[in-house]
């Protein structure tokens, strides 16, 4: 592992970069230079506050890169705190009532995070006695209170199920670019303080881990389930966040299952990271794109928009883990981890059980996500009609298409990328081994396709029967709303003051500005012949663009000698 | 003629003594001085203290490059037999002297912009205020160059006197009140800490920093500690007026009608400050390490009290609606991690206690200027006219979220570095309980400060109409240069401290060079 040491900055700063920080550092690169690319045309409606929000995402993005790099108890905290505090401004950018409930539940989560982290960063330090995170990962030789705070803290940026709340609200309340990078990159940032922090490899507990199991796949179950009764496309997707992250958390509790190598574990986690990450991010861009594209009574079904559906069809299989896409590969990934700690395993404890239940996920992401793609079908696709090929020729100049491109043909890509980057740097002849062993296409595409299929058929007929009930008014963010109105309410009788009338404010100016009906197709061709940016936003996503460039560049070129 | 002037040279003028000597010197000769200068001649006054302000921090600096050296400064006047006034720079009272005075010189400046002329309001009796608040730093100064307690009390009677006039500078009613308020409090604090140096003098023989070697000898041949015990919580309750633990806090809010650099200075670093410093006085050096902790158990009483007014301090502060006060009550909470991290009586949760001094002194001063310019430019006093004020003012409103978020614990603002020495030092002290107590008042402070930002920041602004009708007028005033920079050099200084921790010349560093005399000699 190699780092560096500033000793005069805190309290002796330590930045990282070894092969598994560079990884990382150029996923989440990527993700945010596509984000601040696209982020003018999709938000070129509401212009109001955007100068802010290239700040805030700015800073979001530091705080980011930082998580990854920083590698010692004190900055690494100050560079989640950076990313956690800037992205409050990336998800009240709209202004309206869901979002600013959503950032009032937000905020509120984020405080309870930190200082859940906090006591377990303090303990840890008091425990080892050092500030490097790598020495306490080396010194860490059984799991304690202070690694049970961590988690919690860190359970609660990657919607740790009680701890989730947040997650549903902020997602489809902020801007899509925004929900593409929270949903990417930002909630990853748990998983890697998490791995960061605590050996999973290297420990053994079986009661913890098969507590992790049972609670990661059951979260995957649960989100799944609960989202299927949601009606905004964005909302199913944060669902389909929290599902997949409860995967990642029963694989940090496999890993803890017994000591394994740590190579395979790492390899499998990043994969399964990277690859929620990117798919999550081009989906999310989807339907923000389809939202712009398709609207009601107009539109096409012209070649472009063709692609785009196809697209988002090969995401939504990628998320389900159809064979040949990331998603195939990063469950291939699981199962092999399970074989390597069933080898080595007495019969008793056998591991086949995990197996059954990551098939069970299976079809409740494919339920899940059928169920997505019925509502982009049934609210945009088959609404639509024809328009002259003109503006169609307008459109593909456009750069948010492009960058829509780009961001899918990466997350296609990402298996042999990742792939290619991690047997280049590891050179671990085991861990190439790893990667490449037998990957079983046919056992795989029977594990898959039969989930699959009973999905599909669930997701079109269960609807049907229980459309009428209560199940299908269920509020978005499930416990959200209610804690939304705790926090005003405890905001209320402490500090006796009405925040609740500011928002009002807010509002009825808002909608004394609406008070002429807008006519949707003439915004539609105005927004479309309007120049895509101003010069002065030009200039600030260059500026940007050059800085996360140059900080990519300064990281890979550390690693090359 | 040659002999005297080298006599003067080589014992009284350039020796040790002297610079000592001149620190305080500057601020009363500046002091009383400008108490004889019309409003006619603003501009000699304005220079006169700048003046006075700068020579005593060049003077400081140059004690400091002295005790890198291992020089000694100290002034020894037998005033009566047994009766010492001693000066003398330690490393410890260094740390706060440098604090008051380099404050001092930002909030001279800040004052100077606060009382422009062209505000039209009530600038009546500058030359009292502007003298009074010299005299308030030089008695600071003092305090902090204490020999022993005798020395101390001086001082900080001095200090209670000359703030008494600054806290009714406005003349009101309301003002009044409130001064007398704290005249009786303090005063009667004042009289509680005379009769416990009494009481030390006549137990021990003196009232020397000795860190307790002489009262370990005559503890060492009685069995009977309660004297002792009684003698530290008279001592305590004493400076925990000033303090403002938690019985005794009151005077605090009500003297925030005083003028914003008053409530700066005073409320956030001198006044305040000396009492926390009195509290570090007594246990390491009239007490010490040694027999406070281990000899006579006085800890867990006074770490429990600390937090008592951590969170009541951060509840009431809650409830406040003028910006003012919040504040105040903040500054209840945030003074007690001072108390706290000594009383813990660990190295770590000492050296995070003494950096609290200077990180709390540095944010706090800050979020008062702000308020002092919301107050003046803005007309603004309550937390509910904050809103969309961000647009308006922003460089003032980033130093107060700076400060904010200071205060809250974020980091890389320097709050963030006392709060993480505080609690692993807790840890260490076996004092597991106080982490929850910090996490509690970071959380207290988050919901009471970030309602604050989120008015400023993202809440639209009120179309009231004073913005409106003097729009241009308040455009002008609005870049005001001598409001609004000492806000931002100490809003600088925080994000500093914090940043840049470890560095050699950080008060971290120099907190740790203080504590190794305490703790590991």
């Amino acid at each position: 592992m190699s780092s560096t040491q500033f000793p005069n900055i805190f309290l002796g700063l330590e930045i990282a970069h070894g092969s598994i920080e560079i990884i990382l550092l150029l996923f989440t690169l990527a993700l945010w230079f596509i984000s601040f690319i696209s982020t003018p045309f999709f938000e070129k409606n509401n212009r109001k506050h955007s100068n802010e929000l290239y700040v805030f995402m700015f800073m979001s993005m530091l705080g980011n890169i930082a998580v990854i790099l920083f590698d010692d108890l004190i900055s690494f905290y100050f560079a989640f705190a950076l990313m956690n505090f800037a992205a409050y401004g990336m998800i009240i950018h709209k202004r309206d009532k869901a979002a600013i409930d959503a950032s009032r539940v937000y905020i509120f989560m984020v405080i309870l995070g930190e200082s859940l982290l906090l006591p377990g960063l303090w303990m840890l330090h008091n425990q080892y006695e050092t500030l490097s995170i790598q020495e306490v990962r080396s010194l860490t030789q059984s799991l304690s209170l202070g690694h049970a705070f961590i988690f919690a803290g860190f359970g609660i940026k990657l919607g740790l199920i009680p701890l989730h709340i947040w997650l549903p609200l902020a997602h489809p309340a902020s801007p899509t670019t925004c929900s593409a990078v929270l949903s990417g990159s930002i909630i990853k940032a748990g998983i890697i303080g998490l791995i960061k922090l605590i050996p999973f490899a290297y420990l053994s507990g079986p009661t913890i881990s098969t507590i992790l199991i049972i609670w990661g796949v059951g979260q995957s179950i649960m989100a799944s389930l609960y989202g299927i009764t949601q009606k905004d496309p964005k909302t199913v997707l944060a669902y389909s966040s929290v599902s997949q992250m409860g995967l990642a958390v029963c694989l940090l509790g496999i890993a803890l299952q017994k000591n394994i190598p740590e190579t395979f574990f790492i390899i499998t986690i990043l994969f399964f990271i990277i690859h929620h990450g990117v798919t999550k991010s081009a989906l999310f861009l989807a339907v923000g794109h389809i939202k712009l594209r398709f609207i009601k009574g107009k539109v096409n079904q012209s070649a472009t928009s063709i692609i785009i559906i196809a697209m988002t069809l090969l995401c939504v299989l990628s998320l389900i883990g159809m064979p040949f896409t990331s998603g195939g590969l990063a469950k291939n990934y699981i199962k092999q981890l399970l074989l390597i700690i069933d080898e080595t395993n007495t019969i008793e404890s056998s591991l086949s059980w995990v197996k059954t239940l990551i098939t069970l996920t299976t079809f409740t992401t494919s339920f899940l996500m059928i169920h997505f793609f019925k509502l982009l079908y049934k609210n945009y696709f088959q609404k639509t009609h024809l328009i002259s090929d003109k503006l169609e020729t307008k459109y593909q100049q456009s750069k948010g298409y492009t960058s829509l491109l780009l961001w899918v043909t990466m997350s296609i890509m990402t298996g042999p990328i990742i792939y290619t980057i991690v047997s280049a740097i590891s050179k671990n002849h085991n861990a190439t081994q790893f990667l490449i062993a037998d990957i079983k296409v046919k056992q795989s595409l029977i594990d898959t396709f039969i989930p699959f299929l009973i999905g599909l058929i669930a997701a079109v007929w269960i609807p049907r029967i229980f459309k009428k009930t209560i199940l299908y008014k269920l509020p978005e963010g499930d416990l959200g709303s209610l804690l939304n109105t705790l926090i005003q309410k405890m905001n209320q009788t402490f500090s006796k003051l009405n925040t609740e009338q500011d928002n009002e404010n807010i509002f009825s100016t808002k909608t004394q500005k609406k008070q002429r009906p807008i006519n949707k197709n003439k915004e539609f061709l105005k927004g479309l012949n309007e120049s895509l940016y101003s010069k002065r936003e030009n200039f600030g996503i260059l500026v940007l663009i050059f800085i996360s460039l140059a900080i990519g560049f300064l990281a890979i070129s550390e690693v090359i000698p | 003629m040659i002999q005297l002037i080298e006599y003067l040279t080589n014992s009284v003028l350039f020796s040790n003594s002297f610079y000592l000597l001149m620190v305080i010197i500057s601020s009363a000769l500046t002091g009383s001085v400008v108490f004889f200068i019309s409003d006619k001649y603003e501009k000699t006054r304005i220079t006169l203290n700048l003046f006075g302000a700068l020579i005593k921090f060049l003077f400081l600096v140059i004690i400091v490059t002295g005790l890198y050296r291992l020089e000694t400064y100290e002034i020894d006047w037998e005033l009566a037999k047994g009766l010492h006034f001693i000066l003398r720079a330690d490393s410890l009272a260094m740390l706060f002297a440098i604090l008051s005075s380099a404050l001092w010189l930002v909030t001279t400046v800040y004052a100077i912009g606060y009382f422009k002329k062209e505000n039209g309001e009530n600038n009546q009796h500058l030359q009292r205020f502007f003298g009074f608040f010299s005299l308030c730093i030089t008695s600071s100064i003092g305090i902090s160059f204490a020999g022993n307690l005798f020395t101390f009390l001086i001082f900080y009677e001095c200090l209670t006197l000359s703030t008494y006039p600054l806290v009714t500078h406005s003349g009101t009613q309301k003002a009044i009140q409130a001064g007398r308020k704290y005249l009786a409090l303090t005063l009667s604090g004042g009289l509680v800490l005379l009769i416990g140096t009494i009481f030390l003098a006549v137990l021990t023989g003196g009232t020397y920093f000795d860190q307790g070697k002489n009262m370990a000898h005559i503890l060492s041949s009685t069995e009977n500690q309660l004297p002792f015990k009684i003698l530290f919580w008279v001592l305590i309750c004493g400076v925990g007026v000033k303090t403002a633990l938690v019985p005794f806090h009151p005077w605090l809010p009500t003297a925030m009608v005083a003028p914003a650099p008053v409530s700066a200075l005073l409320h956030a670093v001198a006044v305040v400050k000396a009492g926390a410093f009195g509290i570090i006085r007594i246990i390491y050096d009239v007490f010490g390490v040694e027999i406070y902790a281990k000899t006579l158990n006085l800890s867990a009483p006074l770490v429990l009290w600390a937090s008592i007014t951590i969170i009541y301090g951060s509840l009431k502060a809650l409830q406040q609606t003028n910006i003012k006060k919040r504040l105040a009550y903040s500054t209840v909470s945030q003074l007690s991690y001072i108390t706290l991290g000594v009383a813990m009586a660990g190295p770590i949760t000492s050296i995070g206690g003494l950096i609290h001094l200077v990180h709390q002194g540095l944010m706090k001063i800050t979020l008062f200027f702000c308020a002092g310019v919301l107050q003046k430019e803005a007309k603004i006093n309550e937390i509910k006219e904050l809103n969309g004020i961000g647009k308006i003012m922003p460089w003032t409103m980033i130093c107060f979220t700076i400060g904010a978020l200071g205060m809250i614990g974020i980091p890389p603002v320097a709050g963030f570095v006392s709060k993480w020495f505080l609690a692993t030092g807790a840890l260490e002290a076996e004092y597991s309980y106080v982490i929850w107590v910090l996490i509690g008042s970071s959380i207290l402070n988050a919901m009471y400060f970030l309602p604050l930002c989120y008015r400023i920041w993202f809440l639209p602004l009120k179309s009231s109409k004073t913005y409106e009708s003097n729009n241009r007028q308040k455009h002008k005033i609005l870049n005001n240069p001598w409001l609004y920079s000492p806000a931002i050099i100490t809003a600088l200084l925080s994000l500093l401290t914090g940043i840049f921790a470890s560095h050699e010349m950080s008060p971290l560093s120099w907190s740790i060079f203080i504590l190794t005399e305490f703790y590991f000699l």
